[in-house]
């Protein structure tokens, strides 16, 4: 009896998290289906007393949202793709010490310390860098600082995941002849692509949410990525536009939530393999 | 272990990426930093650049603000990650001994990390308000109304609650996917062993997950020492400078007022901190290697 | 199964970027990009831009910004050859730092003309130096800070409009005391905010930030009085974020502030009322009615400076000016303020140009930003009582100096 009933305490515990952990995206929601009526006039009530698909429609119609949609899908994926291609590689040569220790040491340190640097600190220098090179009308900036952001990220992520694998399988398959590709290719990175697969989806979620690179690199609204854009709805000295900023954000939200449902088994899984049992 | 020799062509192509992009978006810049942080530069006249010594490093120094921030910020790391950290243990290993049709719940867990950070922020600027929803039920429990961004008492508070909510699911998922991989029958054998489900917990829950907890602890320290969007967006560093942080420093003297040298000398105190503190890491990296 | 989902949805939005229009312009027409400061004058300028999209066959682009946002991007625009906008509005305050870095295109070589049917105290903020020099920015949105109250809440205490600054704090503590709601909003938000909402009380008592050769002049007697009578103000009501002043003024849930005109306008149901800001204390007065203009020029690094300088006059003028007002734009010119047609409609308009043409400047420093920075942290620690008056006055003026020097 006892235990049913702490049982059931657990459970209103839980059922208490969720509602606190659910009622700002409820009111995000709630927010995008007012009408502006009702948003101006303040004193909003729980249950919107207005139902209207104006700012919704806002944003899509002036095509306001499908230019930055398309920015920062550009730049998350091309980045994406960099980032998991030189991290998967560095985190093998260095997770198998491919290398003198005198390289692979400061290397690890050096990817762990770009990890903990605030980005404000390599954000300055490199506004002053992309300036020079003229690159800064381009998207190409924000494509960089996203690959230099994540890619510790990823080697830090991978680099257990392949010490786990034993030594012997490399050895073995030495023995019977493959090559360093053909070793790589077709025995470790199989083995690999749960745990490459969760940090993919981390890599693309921070790529996708990034703010302070984006809105230091990005002078021309053409390369806006969705966060730059959002914060524009925020005009401190007007009236911010509610409506407008929660649909934008229920928008921004979709492309996260379709990648997170589908690798959700990889996500477990992955993470399973890698990092959690080093 | 293997080959010790100068490194195979395989190799050297397999690092060359991840070392061209290391030196040329991150040694380059930190050494252009570090040539800035002796020059009065400033960003609206970069040619009028003059030598100035340490004297952005002293102005560092002297500045309240500095220590001050670096206090902020290491009050918001150690609240929201001990917060985050304990908060998502206890989530992920309730629903995990839920079974195993936990799937949507765990999708509703995750939902606050995914919504970006910018829009999320302004939704709880709307809710905290003085006029906002949150006071309007206190109100009906019969509390007075707080006001808390602009109370110089609460307002770090109120970062650290939304930072809390923000993340406390980021530290669940990486529990929650730790904890499938602890095998079922150890429980089994402690039960029979007459272990209650606290003992269990500590003595083959947490030794198993270790790794994770570590991972858990210093990811979350490592993202909320940069701490910026939130602070930039609710409350620019105030009341009475009770929410400045070290990025929103640096952001503000270095893009807000144009003072390159002057930050690039903040960054640099900022990259040397960082470092004394990773050493026992780094080194702690070393020897497990040997 | 999963896999294959997952690799679809990968490849049908790599197909999805790759077959759209690489920025989304590349249809040959020429775009010219305004960087601005979001409000209610953007939705003005986008509804008159059409007009001008069609006499000249390009198209305009105008970035509503957040204030600090906007000038992040000006300055870090302002580094490259060839920058991406082609105008840029500014906030007047903003004027000598701009100017003094040359940021701005002067804009007589352009041909571009200040004409006297601008009020002169809006046209001199474009000027380098100020009031005297070259122009280099036109004033767009003609913002002038009053002094907003609630009519309901007013009328039920029998109090009118106060002239004086003891009269508004008698009439903010009348209403806490009848009413239990806040006489009087603060917006004492640390930085710009709560400078811009220090100042007018400080001025009307005949105090300034500086003295006459740019040292720091806030550690004295008049300023600690005008900071102890701010926070006696703040003690009958709240320190409040803008959205949420605006919002309680409006609703009647608080009794007065001061704040900036395009905020109400734009809030059409709004019931505030609004007033010059008092300039009379203790017997005296001193003008206190703070100007705070948006300006807009072209950047030296500006692409096409022909075709932004036809922009920059077409935007400007009376008629596009007008139409603008129509849409809650703050108008610049003596001919917009005076039309018959917009008086009709906003009776407030003779009032708000006496207000605007006897405004006061901020002072004209290109280290203002620094000078507000550390100013509002004190004034912000003294108004939430961690710092005592007196303590808050010497470290604003040490801070100050240092600055200066």
């Amino acid at each position: 009896m006892n235990y049913l009933e702490k049982h059931n305490i657990k459970k209103q515990m839980l059922a208490a998290a969720l509602v606190l952990a659910l009622m700002p995206l409820y009111w995000m929601v709630s927010l995008a289906i007012r009408s502006s009526a009702e948003l101006g006039a303040g004193g909003l009530t729980i249950y919107p007393r207005s139902l209207s698909l104006e700012h919704i429609q806002a944003v899509f119609t002036s095509g306001a949202v499908m230019r930055p949609l398309l920015n920062s899908l550009t730049v998350t994926l091309l980045s994406l793709a960099v980032t998991m291609a030189s991290g998967i590689a560095a985190a093998y040569v260095l997770g198998r010490s491919r290398l003198k220790s005198w390289i692979n040491r400061p290397f690890l340190a050096w990817v762990l310390i770009i990890r903990v640097l605030p980005p404000i600190t390599l954000a300055i220098p490199l506004f002053l860098m992309f300036n020079r090179m003229g690159l800064l009308g381009t998207r190409i900036p924000v494509i960089l600082s996203h690959i230099m952001m994540n890619l510790p990220f990823v080697i830090w992520f991978l680099i257990p995941a392949i010490r786990v694998i034993p030594g012997e399988l490399d050895e073995s398959a030495r023995i019977d002849g493959a090559t360093e590709g053909r070793l790589f290719f077709s025995i470790i990175l199989p083995l690999i692509l749960p745990s490459a697969a969760a940090v993919g989806i981390f890599t693309f979620m921070y790529s996708w949410n990034e703010y302070l690179y984006a809105v230091i690199f990005v002078q021309s609204p053409s390369a806006f990525t969705l966060p730059v854009w959002l914060s524009t709805m925020n005009s401190e000295q007007e009236v911010v536009k509610w409506g407008e900023l929660a649909s934008g954000g229920i928008v921004s939200v979709m492309p996260l939530l379709t990648f997170a449902l589908l690798m959700q088994q990889y996500l477990i899984s992955g993470m399973g393999e890698g990092a959690v049992k080093e | 272990m293997t080959c010790k020799q100068a490194p195979s062509a395989f190799t050297l192509s397999f690092l060359a990426p991840g070392l061209l992009i290391f030196a040329a978006l991150t040694i380059f810049p930190l050494g252009f930093t570090l040539y800035n942080s002796f020059h009065n530069l400033y960003l609206l006249r970069p040619n009028d650049l003059d030598f100035v010594g340490l004297a952005n490093y002293l102005d560092a120094l002297k500045d309240p603000l500095f220590y001050q921030s670096l206090k902020n910020t290491i009050t918001f790391m150690v609240f929201s990650t001990a917060a985050e950290t304990v908060l998502g243990l206890l989530l992920a290993v309730y629903v995990h001994s839920l079974g195993k049709k936990t799937e949507y719940l765990r999708f509703l867990i995750v939902l606050p990390n995914l919504v970006p950070p910018v829009t999320i922020v302004l939704i709880w600027q709307n809710l905290l308000g003085y006029n906002g929803m949150t006071n309007r039920i206190i109100a009906t429990f019969g509390f007075e109304a707080v006001n808390w961004f602009m109370n110089p008492k609460t307002a770090m508070g109120a970062l650290i609650f939304i930072d809390i909510w923000q993340w406390t699911p980021f530290a669940f998922l990486l529990f929650f996917a730790a904890l499938t991989s602890v095998p079922v029958n150890q429980y089994e054998a402690a039960k029979i062993d007459g272990a209650g489900p606290v003992s269990s917990f500590f003595h083959i829950t947490i030794p198993h997950i270790q790794s994770t907890l570590v991972m858990v602890v210093l990811l979350r320290l490592i993202d909320s020492f940069r701490l910026f969007d939130k602070v930039n967006i609710l409350t620019k560093g105030g009341p009475a400078n009770a929410t400045v942080t070290i990025t929103q420093f640096i952001y503000q003297r270095g893009v807000g007022n144009l003072r390159i040298g002057y930050a690039s000398a903040l960054s640099v105190c900022m990259t040397l901190i960082v470092l004394l503190l990773g050493i026992p890491a780094i080194l702690r990296n070393f020897r497990k290697e040997n | 199964m999963k896999t294959k989902s997952v690799v679809t949805v990968l490849t049908l939005m790599l197909a999805v970027v790759f077959s759209a229009p690489c920025s989304g312009q590349n249809d040959g027409t020429e775009t010219l990009i305004v960087a601005g400061r979001g409000g209610t004058h953007i939705d003005g300028m986008n509804a008159v831009k059409a007009q001008f999209e069609e006499e000249y066959g390009v198209k305009v682009e105008i970035l509503a910004l957040e204030s600090a946002d906007l000038k992040q991007k000006i300055s870090l625009n302002a580094g490259s050859k060839t920058g991406s906008y082609s105008l840029i509005m500014a906030d007047d305050t903003w004027m000598p730092e701009f100017c003094d870095a040359d940021l701005f295109t002067n804009l007589e070589e352009l041909g571009v003309k200040g004409d006297s049917d601008f009020i002169e105290a809006a046209l001199n903020l474009g000027k380098f130096p100020y009031a005297t020099g070259d122009l280099y920015a036109l004033p767009i949105v003609g913002n002038v800070q009053l002094f907003f109250y609630n009519k309901g809440l007013f009328d039920a205490q029998g109090l009118t409009a106060p002239e004086s600054w003891e009269e508004v704090l008698e009439a903010a503590t009348a209403i806490r005391s009848a009413t239990g709601k806040d006489g009087y909003l603060i917006r004492g938000q640390q930085g710009n905010p709560i400078v811009s909402d220090f100042l007018p009380v400080l001025w009307a008592m005949g105090g300034s930030v500086f003295t006459g050769d740019w040292m720091a002049n806030v550690n004295n007697d008049l300023t600690k009085e005008a900071l102890s009578l701010y926070i006696d103000l703040l003690n009958q009501g709240n320190n409040l974020e803008k959205n949420e002043l605006v919002e309680a003024v409006s609703a009647g849930n608080a009794g007065m502030s001061l704040g900036w005109p395009s905020w109400y306008i734009s809030g059409e149901t709004s019931s505030a009322a609004f007033a010059p800001i008092p300039t009379r204390y203790n017997g005296g007065s001193n003008p206190a009615g703070m100007i705070g203009n948006w300006m807009i020029g072209i950047p030296a690094n500006a692409p096409d400076k022909e075709l932004a300088a036809k922009f920059l006059e077409f935007i400007t003028s009376s008629e596009i000016q007008k139409e603008m007002a129509l849409h809650g734009g703050v108008p610049s010119r003596k001919s917009v303020y005076e039309d018959p047609e917009l008086v009709a409609r906003y009776p407030h308009f003779p009032a708000q140009m006496s207000a605007l043409e006897n405004s006061v400047a901020r002072p004209r420093t290109p280290l203002w930003s620094d000078v507000e920075n550390v100013f509002g942290a004190e004034l912000s620690a003294a108004v939430s009582g961690l710092k005592s008056i007196d303590q808050a006055l010497a470290d604003s003026e040490a801070a100050i100096n240092r600055i200066m020097n």
